[in-house]
Formats: C-alpha cells, structure tokens, sequence
C-alpha cells in the first residue's frame, strides 16, 4: 500500500462522525452557565457506534456502552473499570469517584446505547454524575431516545444540543471507497445504486464496498459499474424472497 | 475487582503520592514511593515543565539543603498520570496501540482495516502494518479469534475480541512477549504456542 492510499484510512471526514465531533466541541467549549450534556441520536446502521468509536480515540474519552441486562450499579463499575479506579462498595461512593475523575482530567463521557438508561432510573444518576462533575456528557441512542428522555424534565434541561445522525450520503460512499475497495475506480451511477441498496446505512455500504472489492479482484477489472456488476444482489437489510418452489 | 495493577509502576506511583499531598518536597514523596531520589526528581521536573506543579518558596533556613523548595499541585489532571517528555510536552508514543486496542474493544468484530479507519485521528496516525502484527500476536495469546480467514489478496482476515481483560492495552515487548497491564501479567511468550 502506498503513502498516498494511507492518508485517507481514516473515517473522520465521514458526515455523522463529523457532526459527533462538532457536538463533543461545542459540549467541551460551551459558555459559561450553558449545560453540559447532550444527545445523539438515530435509526441503527447509520454510523453512530463508528462516530463514537472514532471519537472516543480523538478525544479520549470514557466511553461505556450499555446493555438490556444492566443496573445503576453495573452503570457506575463499568464507568470506573474504563477508568482504572477500583470502585467504592456503595453507588453515592463510586458516584462522587466517577465525578472527580471526569472533572480533574477533563475528559468527555460517552454512554452508547444510553436508551437503556431509562430503566432503574440510571438517568438520574448520569444526572447526577455530570451536575457533580460538570463534565461533558454525551447520550448516544435510538431515533427515538429523545422522546424517551422528555419524561425527565430534570434531564432534559441539562442538554445543550440534540443532534440526529443523518443517511449516509455520496461522498460518505466515495470517502469509504478508498478505504474498502481501493484501486476500483467506481462509476457516479454504480455509487448511487450501492448507496440506494444499502438503504443509507453506513454499515451496509462498507459491506457492499467489500464485495465490490472482491469482485472486481476476481474479474481482473479496476472500473466498476451497473452494467457489469449485473443482477448480482448487494447486501440488504431485506428478508429473503420467499422460495416458490417450497410454497 | 481489583485497581489496575497498573498504577503501582513508578511514575503512577509518584503522582498518586503528589495528589495525595498537594503540596510536597522531594524527601516526602521519596518516602512513599520506592524509587531512586534522582528518578523522583526528573519526574516531578518534568510534571512542573508541563504546568501541574509549581516550586513554591527558596527555604535557605532548612536543614536539610536538599529541600529548599516545595512543590504545589496547580493541575490535577485526574487518576492518570500525564504522560511528558522532558519539556513538559504530552507524549503521544503509546497513543496508537491505546486507539487500536480501545477500537477493539468497542467494535468487537473487525478487519484491521476498520480498526486502522477507526483509531487514526487528528493527532495520531496508526499503520496497517501495525494493526496486522498486533491482531497476530493478540490472537496467538488468546485475545481474539479468527472470525474469516484471509484470502489473500482478496479478501482480508476478521477478527472478534474474545477476551477484554481492560481498558489498557496490552504491550508487546522487546523480548517477545505480551505483557498485560489490566492484569499485570505475562500472558504469552513466543514459543507457547504448540
């Protein structure tokens, strides 16, 4: 691989991991007296858990990722674990803990998957975390995490911003292009129809992008369009047809 | 669970010991950690350097010359030590292998491609080769397992993360061996495999 190949293997340019990082600046430099969290939100597969892993690296964050099964406890020992600090016995201990640390070293907290903060009432106590620290933090989750988050008024408040991830677009596409399949040159419409089959979603187009990569290596050929990629499927989210000869 | 063994090693030590005191001279903390005076010395310089202690005070009076200053701690930049070269800036050696193995961690199943997309940043650029040396030695110790093989030159390797002991990463040292600083361990050297 060449230098010049090298320098586009990142996905920052990528339009919702961009606009992630312009929520985590504007949270980090608000003004005096403006609040400290804020939401991220939107439908699965458009490249929010990519934005977040990419900006946990840039600004070394705490990042924590949640789960169905978990409780206020669980919340606060997955949160010091990431830090390195052995937690206190009790939840008020590990919360003063959890607060010092984000307030001395100024690092922002990203709690992914942050719908299942509406049970056991973890959101008052990230509520409570981000009022004793004054640290940014940042809610990533589903489309409809901010209506959720409306029944707690307190919580809502504190928000500065809530920003939707938006569909992959055409120049996410050629961005990805020179990562997942470089040396194919792809055509405008062979782009479109890819960004169309994939629905707009960010993990399916890299998926797409793979097997473009690999049919284009297989064929010997290092220009790809319609015509020649043919009635070959692309990956979707769609349930296969059903089979007519078994019905 | 226990704190990361980690924060025992001596510069980690001297800071927990600085944070503890807020104000200090060198003979204190030489006292609390188990380090040469000298090696206290250039750490505590080099903290002062980058802003995080000041030397207060010129104590002609003391008895003990060694100690005519004391230091304050201006900055405290929370559990984790900040990492400086001599003059006081951040180190950003380290930074790659912290990306790649938190990459990791959070996108579970991966080629070292997505891993290379995901952990270069603004400020640290991480090499293909790099993450393809590191997932071959982190599958051979038993961190990850082969989810596709390669199919060279076509299709790349994927990896899953089968086992995430923490979030530092583990270091491959010179002696050919992996050292895991969650648990403070050697958990591979080279010839363990069959």
């Amino acid at each position: 691989m060449t230098d010049n190949i090298e320098i586009y293997n990142t996905v920052a340019p990528l339009r919702n991991v961009a606009s992630l990082s312009a929520l985590i600046e504007r949270v980090q430099n608000r003004a005096l007296g403006l609040p400290g969290m804020a939401t991220y939100f939107g439908p699965s597969g458009y490249g929010k858990s990519t934005a977040a892993v990419f900006n946990t690296n840039e600004y070394d964050a705490y990042q924590v990722q949640l789960n169905d099964a978990w409780t206020r406890r669980k919340l606060c020992v997955a949160i010091l674990t990431e830090m390195g600090i052995d937690p206190a016995k009790n939840i008020p201990d590990m919360v003063d803990q959890i607060a010092e640390e984000l307030a001395m070293s100024e690092r922002p907290l990203l709690i992914d998957e942050a719908d299942y903060l509406c049970k056991f009432n973890m959101i008052e106590l990230v509520r409570g975390i981000y009022e004793a620290s004054n640290a940014p933090i940042i809610l990533i989750g589903e489309e409809r995490l901010p209506q959720k988050l409306q029944k707690w008024e307190r919580v809502h408040g504190r928000m500065l911003d809530w920003v939707g991830a938006l569909p992959a677009c055409s120049e996410d596409v050629k961005h990805l292009a020179r990562i997942y399949c470089p040396g194919v040159e792809l055509a405008d419409d062979f782009k479109e129809k890819l960004l169309r089959e994939a629905q707009h979603s960010i993990r399916r187009v890299c998926v797409n992008l793979e097997r473009t990569k690999e049919f284009a290596a297989i064929e010997g050929i290092d220009e790809m369009t319609v015509a020649r990629w043919g009635k070959r499927e692309f990956f979707a989210t769609s349930a296969p047809k059903p089979r007519h000869e078994l019905v | 669970m226990k704190r990361s063994k980690a924060m025992e090693h001596g510069q980690d030590a001297v800071w927990t010991a600085i944070r503890a005191k807020r104000t200090f001279t060198i003979t204190d903390l030489w006292g609390e950690v188990d380090m040469h005076r000298k090696s206290i010395i250039n750490h505590v310089k080099r903290l002062e350097a980058g802003g995080y202690v000041a030397k207060r005070g010129d104590f002609d009076s003391a008895e003990d010359r060694k100690d005519r200053f004391h230091y304050v701690l201006i900055k405290d930049a929370g559990v984790h030590v900040p990492r400086l070269t001599r003059d006081g800036q951040p180190v950003t050696q380290g930074a790659g292998n912290k990306n790649i193995w938190r990459s990791m961690r959070m996108l579970k199943e991966f080629s070292p491609l997505d891993i290379q997309a995901h952990a270069s940043t603004g400020k640290v650029t991480v090499k293909i080769n790099t993450v393809k040396a590191y997932c071959t030695t982190l599958t051979k110790a038993g961190y990850l397992r082969v989810s596709q093989k390669a199919k060279p030159p076509r299709t790349q390797a994927r990896y899953r993360i089968i086992r995430d002991t923490g979030p530092y990463p583990p270091q491959i040292q010179s002696t050919k061996q992996l050292f895991d600083p969650n648990l403070n361990e050697v958990t591979y050297r080279t010839g363990d495999e069959e």
